[in-house]
């Protein structure tokens, strides 16, 4: 068999998204269990055992949906935004080494380029732009995945889902996908900030390497908890 | 006293402000200024009486005034700009929440576990017998003229023994407000409202109930209608 | 009211069996007095420790449990309209009383309502005279 080198990259791509975007739809889950037992209700708990499938459930019925689209809305732009949006947030997936130089491209400025897709990720028009320019810290990885309360693009609060309010069925999917990319990235992010010269080295050695993947949980709880609390 | 000793610390120490300003206010009441209450209480908003927005009249006369202690245990504008500065509602809030994480859910798993229930529920309807098994519904139509969403049908003929019965007795369950008004109205406690509420059904005519289907529900519900009657009829 | 070492000791108190269905229907494992099982085979449960509002409990007879099976006799205990239990207080009997039944919509043995007064409009009935 002739090695194909465009074969071998996509199956790589292939075998890298599958998993991200299983674990952000077991996050999605995750933040309902959580903001169930806050709130002390059960959260989801019939589809599947302990509510595990629910994402997968909800998925299914936003892809059977009918799509909407405005009648003055540009249709190429319209069904773009969401997959740019999508695109850009699981770029990031692309620099994280998983293993020692087990990542997809070894980049020689990999936290900057997650920094800057990150950036392009969050959505929104000028509410977010403004927002951006306001909380661009490393520390108020809050802030940049937009929830709340620096939910100022969103503003579940206050607007009916504020930008989202138009996009239905698939492409809402994307958004919502997007969405628990960049906290599931953003959480990864801070794992390498903060622990690296503690226990494990997680950039050299690898997400999946000791204890490494435990405070990456802690700062998605921690996320969904200050979302929670300051809602 | 010790008045002297905090006026002493209080350069020293930020946050005892606060003592400073009850050592004088302690100073303070050592001849307490008693304001008198000769003018009578009246009502603030008489109606019998007008009152003019312009001071036609005293306005203070009509003020109630009410001498209130100095607050000591105040929190301080000091106090005030600390916490503002330093988040602690906010941690607060995060710390009842983190609070609640750890304790149970209040739920309640529908189809095992139950909620309470009063035993003057009005549920679902149903038509009384007396013991003997015949029933008791003597087709008054006091019910019928009752209800308020005018769901109740009756007709109404002698039975072959000569007593009055009725022929039709139908409620439509979807105009039905459950409002209790027909087993109020009732003088031979006929109709009833039972305790079940799980009578939904998938279609519109499955609760156009007739005699027969209501008739049947009270020979069903009838041990727990009975019982529930019996509990209530201290307050009837 | 659920805490590991409770749901331990709970699991090797009722059984491994009885623990997976508790868990599949009720969330979590509890310990409890069998009150009594009712003519069509559902078993009632109290645990008086328990928080308030789960204190009594119902295993379904049936996989397809319904509310509507629980027969008029355990039905006020259940929602705590009476204390004592049936077994205890025998509720009253006529010879008129029915059997129970669940709610039947959406199956073929649901109710139809029907007429049951007799037509006060009688059909015309054309009869045809032979020709002469």
């Amino acid at each position: 068999m002739r090695f194909n080198i465009t074969l071998i990259s996509i199956l790589e791509n292939v075998i890298l998204i599958l998993p991200a975007l299983l674990g952000v739809a077991f996050v999605t889950v995750a933040e309902r269990k959580t903001m169930a037992s806050m709130q002390r209700r059960l959260g989801p708990n019939a589809v599947g055992y302990y509510g595990l499938l629910q994402a997968f459930a909800d998925a299914l019925k936003l892809i059977l949906k009918e799509y909407v689209a405005p009648t003055q809305a540009n249709l190429i732009l319209f069904f773009l935004g969401p997959i740019i949006t999508l695109m850009f947030a699981l770029l990031g997936f692309a620099v994280i080494p998983y293993g020692p130089g087990l990542s997809i491209s070894d980049m020689e400025l990999g936290i900057f380029f997650m920094l800057a897709v990150s950036s392009l990720a969050t959505y929104g028009s000028l509410r977010s732009t403004a927002q951006l320019i306001s909380y661009e810290l490393v520390l108020s990885s809050v802030a940049e995945t937009n929830r709340a309360p620096f939910d100022l693009a969103e503003a579940e609060s206050e607007l009916v889902s504020g930008f989202m309010t138009e996009h239905a069925a698939v492409i809402f999917v994307f958004f919502f996908l997007a969405e628990y990319s960049s906290i599931v990235i953003m959480c990864i992010f801070t794992n390498y900030f903060n622990i690296r010269n503690i226990l494990i080295n997680p950039s050299i050695d690898g997400l999946f390497s000791g204890i490494s993947l435990v405070p990456c949980i802690l700062y998605a709880f921690g996320v969904f908890f200050i979302n929670i609390s300051l809602f | 006293m010790g008045t002297q000793d905090e006026t002493f610390l209080s350069p020293i120490v930020m946050f005892r402000f606060n003592h400073i300003a009850k050592s004088v206010v302690r100073k303070a009441s050592i001849t307490p200024v008693s304001i008198p209450r000769s003018f009578p209480i009246t009502r603030k908003f008489s109606i019998s009486k007008h009152n003019n927005a312009s001071s036609s009249s005293d306005p203070t006369q009509e003020i109630r005034t009410v001498d209130k202690k100095l607050d000591l245990k105040a929190p301080t504008t000091l106090d005030k700009t600390a916490h503002l500065f330093f988040l602690t509602e906010i941690l607060r809030g995060m710390w009842l929440v983190l609070e609640n994480f750890f304790r149970p859910p209040y739920t309640i798993f529908y189809p095992y576990e139950k909620g309470a229930v009063s035993p003057r529920f009005r549920g679902e309807h149903s038509l009384r017998r007396y013991p003997t098994g015949e029933e008791r519904c003597i087709a008054c139509k006091l019910c019928e003229a009752v209800c308020p969403a005018l769901a109740i049908t009756i007709e109404a003929e002698a039975r072959e023994d000569g007593s009055r019965r009725t022929t039709r007795y139908d409620i439509d369950m979807t105009k039905c407000i459950y409002c209790g008004f027909c087993q109020e109205a009732c003088p031979v406690d006929a109709i009833v409202e039972g305790p079940n509420f799980e009578f939904s059904t998938e279609t519109h005519e499955e609760l156009l109930y007739n005699k027969e289907k209501l008739l049947a529900n009270g020979d069903k519900w009838e041990p727990e209608i009975s019982k529930n009657l019996e509990a209530n009829s201290y307050y009837v | 009211m659920s805490s590991i070492p409770r749901l331990v000791k709970n699991i090797f108190k009722v059984g491994p069996r009885s623990a997976f269905k508790q868990m599949l229907t009720i969330g979590e494992v509890k310990t409890g007095t069998l009150v009594g099982v009712d003519k069509f085979g559902n078993k009632y449960f109290e645990n008086k420790e328990e928080v308030c509002g789960r204190d009594r409990w119902i295993e379904y007879a049936h996989y397809h449990s319904d509310s509507s099976q629980i027969p008029s006799e355990w039905h006020g205990w259940v929602h705590k309209i009476i204390d004592e239990p049936p077994t205890v207080n025998p509720p009253i009997s006529y010879k008129y009383l029915q059997e129970h039944t669940e709610n039947f919509t959406g199956t073929p043995k649901a109710y139809k309502t029907y007429n049951t007064t007799a037509p006060k409009i009688t059909a015309w009935e054309p009869k045809v005279l032979p020709r002469t």
